[in-house]
Protein backbone atom coordinates (compact mmCIF):
# COMPACT_ATOMS: atom_id res chain seq x y z
CA UNK A 1 0.00 0.00 0.00
CA UNK A 2 1.02 3.41 -1.51
CA UNK A 3 1.91 5.85 1.28
CA UNK A 4 0.49 9.45 1.20
CA UNK A 5 3.14 12.57 1.27
CA UNK A 6 2.88 13.85 4.81
CA UNK A 7 0.46 17.05 5.24
CA UNK A 8 3.21 19.12 6.09
CA UNK A 9 4.77 18.08 2.93
CA UNK A 10 1.65 18.72 1.17
CA UNK A 11 1.72 21.85 2.58
CA UNK A 12 4.89 22.78 1.15
CA UNK A 13 4.73 21.76 -1.86
CA UNK A 14 1.53 23.72 -2.09
CA UNK A 15 3.17 26.68 -1.00
CA UNK A 16 6.21 26.45 -2.78
CA UNK A 17 4.71 25.65 -6.27
CA UNK A 18 1.52 28.29 -5.98
CA UNK A 19 4.25 30.73 -5.38
CA UNK A 20 6.42 29.48 -7.32
CA UNK A 21 4.11 29.47 -10.71
CA UNK A 22 1.81 31.93 -9.82
CA UNK A 23 2.70 33.92 -7.43
CA UNK A 24 0.71 33.41 -4.88
CA UNK A 25 1.70 33.21 -1.08
CA UNK A 26 -0.11 31.21 1.25
CA UNK A 27 0.13 29.87 4.72
CA UNK A 28 -1.80 26.82 6.74
CA UNK A 29 -5.34 27.95 8.08
CA UNK A 30 -7.17 26.70 10.81
CA UNK A 31 -10.48 27.91 9.27
CA UNK A 32 -12.30 25.63 7.33
CA UNK A 33 -14.50 25.86 3.88
CA UNK A 34 -17.69 26.42 5.42
CA UNK A 35 -18.27 30.04 4.62
CA UNK A 36 -16.49 30.41 1.10
CA UNK A 37 -19.85 31.14 -0.56
CA UNK A 38 -18.33 29.55 -4.01
CA UNK A 39 -15.56 27.45 -5.08
CA UNK A 40 -13.58 26.26 -8.40
CA UNK A 41 -12.74 22.63 -7.68
CA UNK A 42 -10.39 20.70 -9.86
CA UNK A 43 -9.78 17.02 -9.68
CA UNK A 44 -6.99 15.00 -11.04
CA UNK A 45 -5.89 11.12 -10.38
CA UNK A 46 -2.89 9.63 -9.39
CA UNK A 47 -2.59 6.76 -11.17
CA UNK A 48 0.01 4.76 -9.30
CA UNK A 49 -0.34 1.38 -7.38
CA UNK A 50 -3.67 2.54 -6.10
CA UNK A 51 -5.93 5.32 -7.42
CA UNK A 52 -5.78 8.63 -5.33
CA UNK A 53 -7.00 11.59 -6.34
CA UNK A 54 -6.12 15.13 -5.62
CA UNK A 55 -8.44 17.78 -4.97
CA UNK A 56 -7.30 21.52 -5.78
CA UNK A 57 -10.30 23.88 -4.15
CA UNK A 58 -10.20 27.68 -4.30
CA UNK A 59 -12.15 30.71 -3.16
CA UNK A 60 -13.99 31.67 -6.66
CA UNK A 61 -11.92 34.93 -6.70
CA UNK A 62 -8.34 33.15 -6.29
CA UNK A 63 -9.00 31.78 -9.52
CA UNK A 64 -9.28 34.55 -11.15
CA UNK A 65 -6.09 35.44 -9.50
CA UNK A 66 -4.29 32.49 -10.34
CA UNK A 67 -5.44 32.74 -13.98
CA UNK A 68 -3.93 36.53 -14.10
CA UNK A 69 -0.86 35.54 -12.53
CA UNK A 70 -0.13 32.64 -14.71
CA UNK A 71 -1.18 34.74 -18.00
CA UNK A 72 0.54 37.86 -17.20
CA UNK A 73 -2.88 39.63 -17.62
CA UNK A 74 -4.69 42.32 -15.32
CA UNK A 75 -7.16 40.52 -12.95
CA UNK A 76 -9.47 42.80 -13.30
CA UNK A 77 -9.94 42.21 -17.36
CA UNK A 78 -12.24 39.47 -19.19
CA UNK A 79 -9.82 37.54 -20.00
CA UNK A 80 -8.51 36.40 -16.57
CA UNK A 81 -12.35 36.24 -15.35
CA UNK A 82 -12.68 33.79 -18.56
CA UNK A 83 -9.50 31.35 -18.29
CA UNK A 84 -9.96 31.30 -14.01
CA UNK A 85 -11.42 27.42 -14.49
CA UNK A 86 -8.69 26.81 -16.74
CA UNK A 87 -5.63 28.33 -14.36
CA UNK A 88 -7.64 26.31 -11.22
CA UNK A 89 -7.39 23.10 -13.48
CA UNK A 90 -3.70 24.30 -14.84
CA UNK A 91 -2.36 24.58 -10.88
CA UNK A 92 -4.11 21.19 -10.13
CA UNK A 93 -2.11 19.49 -12.38
CA UNK A 94 1.17 20.99 -11.72
CA UNK A 95 0.34 19.98 -8.06
CA UNK A 96 -0.44 16.57 -8.67
CA UNK A 97 2.99 16.18 -10.77
CA UNK A 98 5.05 17.27 -7.86
CA UNK A 99 2.96 14.92 -5.60
CA UNK A 100 3.12 12.31 -7.54
CA UNK A 101 7.30 12.18 -7.79
CA UNK A 102 6.26 11.55 -3.84
CA UNK A 103 4.20 8.61 -4.65
CA UNK A 104 7.06 6.90 -6.67
CA UNK A 105 8.71 5.14 -3.85
CA UNK A 106 6.34 1.90 -4.91
CA UNK A 107 6.73 2.39 -8.47
CA UNK A 108 5.71 4.42 -11.84
CA UNK A 109 2.69 6.90 -11.24
CA UNK A 110 0.58 9.12 -14.29
CA UNK A 111 -1.62 11.40 -13.33
CA UNK A 112 -4.84 12.53 -15.57
CA UNK A 113 -6.69 14.90 -17.28
CA UNK A 114 -8.01 17.71 -14.36
CA UNK A 115 -11.71 17.53 -14.24
CA UNK A 116 -13.48 20.91 -12.82
CA UNK A 117 -16.58 21.73 -11.52
CA UNK A 118 -17.87 24.57 -9.09
CA UNK A 119 -18.88 23.65 -6.03
CA UNK A 120 -20.14 26.11 -2.56
CA UNK A 121 -17.33 26.00 0.56
CA UNK A 122 -19.40 23.80 2.47
CA UNK A 123 -20.18 21.50 0.07
CA UNK A 124 -16.41 20.73 -0.82
CA UNK A 125 -15.23 21.04 3.18
CA UNK A 126 -17.55 18.51 3.72
CA UNK A 127 -16.14 16.30 1.14
CA UNK A 128 -12.51 16.68 2.37
CA UNK A 129 -13.74 15.48 6.14
CA UNK A 130 -12.87 11.66 4.68
CA UNK A 131 -9.57 12.91 3.24
CA UNK A 132 -6.26 10.99 3.79
CA UNK A 133 -4.07 14.38 4.03
CA UNK A 134 -5.87 17.70 3.94
CA UNK A 135 -4.32 21.25 3.92
CA UNK A 136 -6.87 24.19 4.62
CA UNK A 137 -4.92 27.29 3.57
CA UNK A 138 -5.07 31.36 3.41
CA UNK A 139 -3.29 33.65 1.10
CA UNK A 140 -1.83 36.83 2.46
CA UNK A 141 -4.96 38.38 1.18
CA UNK A 142 -7.53 36.13 3.00
CA UNK A 143 -8.77 34.30 0.09
CA UNK A 144 -9.12 30.48 1.13
CA UNK A 145 -8.01 27.03 -0.70
CA UNK A 146 -7.33 23.59 0.15
CA UNK A 147 -5.47 20.94 -1.09
CA UNK A 148 -6.57 17.35 -0.52
CA UNK A 149 -5.37 13.82 -1.49
CA UNK A 150 -8.18 11.15 -1.33
CA UNK A 151 -7.67 7.58 -1.51
CA UNK A 152 -9.12 5.95 -4.75
CA UNK A 153 -11.54 8.06 -6.82
CA UNK A 154 -14.12 9.07 -4.51
CA UNK A 155 -14.63 12.68 -3.35
CA UNK B 1 17.00 33.31 -39.30
CA UNK B 2 13.36 33.10 -36.80
CA UNK B 3 12.15 29.78 -35.93
CA UNK B 4 8.33 28.39 -36.21
CA UNK B 5 7.78 26.94 -32.95
CA UNK B 6 4.20 24.40 -32.10
CA UNK B 7 2.95 24.65 -28.46
CA UNK B 8 0.99 21.07 -28.39
CA UNK B 9 -1.67 21.58 -25.08
CA UNK B 10 -5.26 20.46 -24.45
CA UNK B 11 -5.32 23.68 -21.40
CA UNK B 12 -5.67 27.12 -23.26
CA UNK B 13 -4.20 28.00 -19.98
CA UNK B 14 -1.30 26.06 -20.49
CA UNK B 15 -0.76 26.41 -23.88
CA UNK B 16 -0.83 30.61 -23.43
CA UNK B 17 1.75 30.17 -20.41
CA UNK B 18 4.09 28.33 -22.81
CA UNK B 19 3.18 31.12 -25.50
CA UNK B 20 4.30 33.33 -22.82
CA UNK B 21 7.20 32.57 -21.95
CA UNK B 22 8.85 31.42 -25.07
CA UNK B 23 8.01 35.28 -26.17
CA UNK B 24 9.73 36.09 -22.88
CA UNK B 25 13.02 33.75 -23.51
CA UNK B 26 14.70 36.26 -26.00
CA UNK B 27 14.62 32.77 -28.83
CA UNK B 28 14.22 34.38 -32.56
CA UNK B 29 10.69 33.44 -32.71
CA UNK B 30 8.95 34.06 -35.96
CA UNK B 31 5.57 32.37 -35.33
CA UNK B 32 3.92 30.37 -33.18
CA UNK B 33 1.73 28.13 -33.81
CA UNK B 34 -0.61 26.15 -31.62
CA UNK B 35 -2.76 22.47 -31.38
CA UNK B 36 -5.12 21.04 -28.93
CA UNK B 37 -4.05 17.67 -29.10
CA UNK B 38 -1.17 15.51 -31.10
CA UNK B 39 -3.61 14.84 -34.10
CA UNK B 40 -4.07 18.13 -34.71
CA UNK B 41 -0.11 18.49 -33.95
CA UNK B 42 0.37 16.27 -36.99
CA UNK B 43 -1.55 17.97 -39.11
CA UNK B 44 0.00 20.99 -38.57
CA UNK B 45 3.54 19.41 -38.96
CA UNK B 46 2.22 17.62 -42.26
CA UNK B 47 1.36 20.93 -43.25
CA UNK B 48 3.95 22.96 -42.88
CA UNK B 49 7.58 23.62 -41.74
CA UNK B 50 8.04 23.81 -37.50
CA UNK B 51 11.33 24.07 -36.09
CA UNK B 52 10.65 22.34 -32.58
CA UNK B 53 7.53 21.05 -31.08
CA UNK B 54 6.67 21.77 -27.58
CA UNK B 55 3.85 19.11 -26.14
CA UNK B 56 2.59 18.31 -23.01
CA UNK B 57 1.32 14.96 -22.58
CA UNK B 58 -1.99 14.04 -20.99
CA UNK B 59 -4.19 15.58 -23.80
CA UNK B 60 -7.63 13.79 -25.17
CA UNK B 61 -7.99 12.41 -28.62
CA UNK B 62 -4.06 11.66 -29.07
CA UNK B 63 -1.78 12.13 -26.33
CA UNK B 64 2.15 13.48 -26.02
CA UNK B 65 3.26 9.83 -26.45
CA UNK B 66 0.32 8.55 -29.30
CA UNK B 67 2.20 11.82 -31.13
CA UNK B 68 5.62 11.54 -30.90
CA UNK B 69 5.20 7.65 -31.64
CA UNK B 70 3.09 8.69 -35.04
CA UNK B 71 6.01 11.01 -36.07
CA UNK B 72 8.58 8.63 -35.62
CA UNK B 73 6.71 6.49 -38.73
CA UNK B 74 7.73 9.86 -40.71
CA UNK B 75 10.76 10.55 -42.25
CA UNK B 76 10.57 14.16 -42.41
CA UNK B 77 8.66 14.21 -38.73
CA UNK B 78 11.09 12.28 -37.06
CA UNK B 79 13.68 15.04 -37.47
CA UNK B 80 12.34 17.47 -35.81
CA UNK B 81 12.58 17.86 -32.56
CA UNK B 82 10.05 17.48 -29.24
CA UNK B 83 10.40 19.01 -26.21
CA UNK B 84 7.67 17.51 -23.33
CA UNK B 85 6.35 20.33 -21.39
CA UNK B 86 4.35 18.70 -18.42
CA UNK B 87 3.21 18.02 -14.99
CA UNK B 88 4.37 14.77 -14.88
CA UNK B 89 8.03 14.49 -13.32
CA UNK B 90 8.32 10.52 -12.46
CA UNK B 91 11.94 9.53 -13.72
CA UNK B 92 10.71 6.18 -15.44
CA UNK B 93 8.24 8.39 -17.24
CA UNK B 94 10.89 11.10 -18.36
CA UNK B 95 12.98 7.95 -19.61
CA UNK B 96 10.69 5.94 -21.55
CA UNK B 97 9.44 9.26 -23.50
CA UNK B 98 13.37 9.84 -24.12
CA UNK B 99 14.08 6.37 -25.51
CA UNK B 100 10.66 7.12 -27.87
CA UNK B 101 13.11 10.08 -29.05
CA UNK B 102 11.77 13.03 -27.05
CA UNK B 103 14.56 15.37 -27.22
CA UNK B 104 14.04 17.04 -24.00
CA UNK B 105 11.90 16.76 -20.64
CA UNK B 106 10.76 20.34 -18.95
CA UNK B 107 8.88 19.73 -16.47
CA UNK B 108 6.36 22.50 -14.78
CA UNK B 109 6.61 25.67 -13.37
CA UNK B 110 9.27 26.37 -15.88
CA UNK B 111 10.86 29.77 -16.63
CA UNK B 112 12.00 31.48 -20.19
CA UNK B 113 15.70 31.32 -19.42
CA UNK B 114 14.92 27.22 -19.25
CA UNK B 115 13.21 27.29 -22.66
CA UNK B 116 15.76 28.89 -23.75
CA UNK B 117 18.27 26.66 -22.73
CA UNK B 118 16.99 23.88 -23.95
CA UNK B 119 14.74 25.29 -26.92
CA UNK B 120 17.79 27.14 -28.64
CA UNK B 121 20.23 24.48 -27.93
CA UNK B 122 17.69 22.07 -29.93
CA UNK B 123 17.52 24.94 -32.34
CA UNK B 124 21.04 25.43 -33.07
CA UNK B 125 21.66 21.83 -33.52
CA UNK B 126 19.36 21.40 -35.76
CA UNK B 127 20.55 24.51 -38.07
CA UNK B 128 23.84 22.95 -37.94
CA UNK B 129 22.03 19.54 -39.78
CA UNK B 130 19.97 21.00 -41.99
CA UNK B 131 22.42 21.82 -45.45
Amino acid sequence: MSEAPSEEKLIEIAARLLAEAAFVFVEPSQAGLGKVESMRVARVAIEGSEAWQLIFAVDTNLGRELAANLLGLDESTEEAGKSSADAVGEMANILAGALAVEFTQSGPCRIGIPSLSFEPGAKIGAALATAERKANLVTENGTHLAVALMRGGAA
Amino acid sequence: MSYRILVVDDSPVSRRMVRRAVEMSGLDVGEIIEASNGKEALAAIANSWVDVVLADINMPVMNGAEMVAEMAKTDFMSVTPVVIISSEQGKERMEAMKAMGVSAYLPKPFRPEQIKEVVGGLLRERKGAVP
